[in-house]
């Protein structure tokens, strides 16, 4: 089941990104407005359908200052460097999140799980890349 | 070291560590009450950026729509994510996401934008193909 999440996961993150591609005039900060407004919205529905709103945890807001600052540092390198140099440099973010969990929730590494993160590793790098 | 370069390494490494947190989280927590929490808590702190920077100009109703869209697409795209982390392991998750995100974001480049398939992309792609073949059998 967990692929088929990973799969739709994917393909709203890009859509995400090819919609933001479209918006040429408004500043990084107005966007990340907007988005956090219609993202809360669509979540808060989200939690009251699915019965979750006792879970609500108001330390978990935390989370959001490292979106919002992750977001903000992506946007203001954007700003001053070419999108073909930083896209990659930024994308690499899921490799720390895979090491972190191998190192601190101890999860099982096998040569496929390496051999798969530096494959994956290469492929951002050269997706990313300008020629 | 170039400033361009330090915002994408910080920008890289907050949002790492943030993921990693949310794995962490999940174990005890609702995935939609969680994702709710942490769109919250984005939408406070670009607010009160706002407001102190005093940066603010008038926007497009175009442009206020689409970036609402976008902010459906992440909220749905964050959500299946989570959902994928309570499966799974996220040393799993996490680079199928990143290889995964940048195949299909290049194929909607080629198909709608009418980018150019270069040499590099294409190892690029048979490599991020590899890699999430190699994670998920």
């Amino acid at each position: 089941m967990w692929q088929l999440y990973v799969g739709l996961a994917i393909i709203f993150f890009g859509l995400n990104d090819f919609t933001v591609k479209k918006i040429k005039k408004a500043k990084p900060e107005q966007i990340l407005f907007f988005q956090f407004i219609s993202a809360s919205f669509l979540a808060f529905i989200a939690t009251i359908i699915f019965g979750q709103t006792s879970k609500i945890n108001f330390f978990h807001m935390f989370l959001g200052i490292g979106l919002f600052l992750a977001l903000m540092f992506f946007y203001l390198a954007l700003k001053l460097g070419e999108l073909s140099k930083v896209a990659p440099i930024f994308g690499l973010n899921v490799i720390i999140t895979a090491i972190l969990g191998l190192i601190f929730l101890s999860e099982p590494f096998s040569a496929k799980t390496i051999t798969g993160l530096i494959l994956g590793t290469l492929g951002i790098y050269f997706l990313g890349g300008k020629k | 070291m170039k400033k361009w370069l330090t915002y994408a390494i910080l920008g890289m490494m907050t949002n790492g560590i943030t993921l990693f947190f949310a794995k962490v989280i999940l174990s005890s927590s609702g995935t939609y009450s969680l994702v709710f929490m942490q769109f919250l808590g984005g939408f406070l702190c670009v607010s009160a950026y706002i407001f102190i920077k005093k940066i603010w100009k008038s926007m497009d109703l175009k442009e206020i729509l689409l970036a609402s869209t976008c902010g459906a697409f992440s909220s749905l795209g964050v959500t299946f994510f989570y959902l994928a982390l309570n499966d799974t392991l996220v040393s799993v998750v996490a680079p199928i996401r990143g290889s995964g995100f940048l195949i299909f974001t290049s194929l909607l480049g080629f198909i709608f934008l009418k980018e150019k398939i270069t040499p590099k992309k294409l190892i690029g792609l048979i490599l991020a193909i590899l890699a999430i073949i190699f994670l998920t059998i």
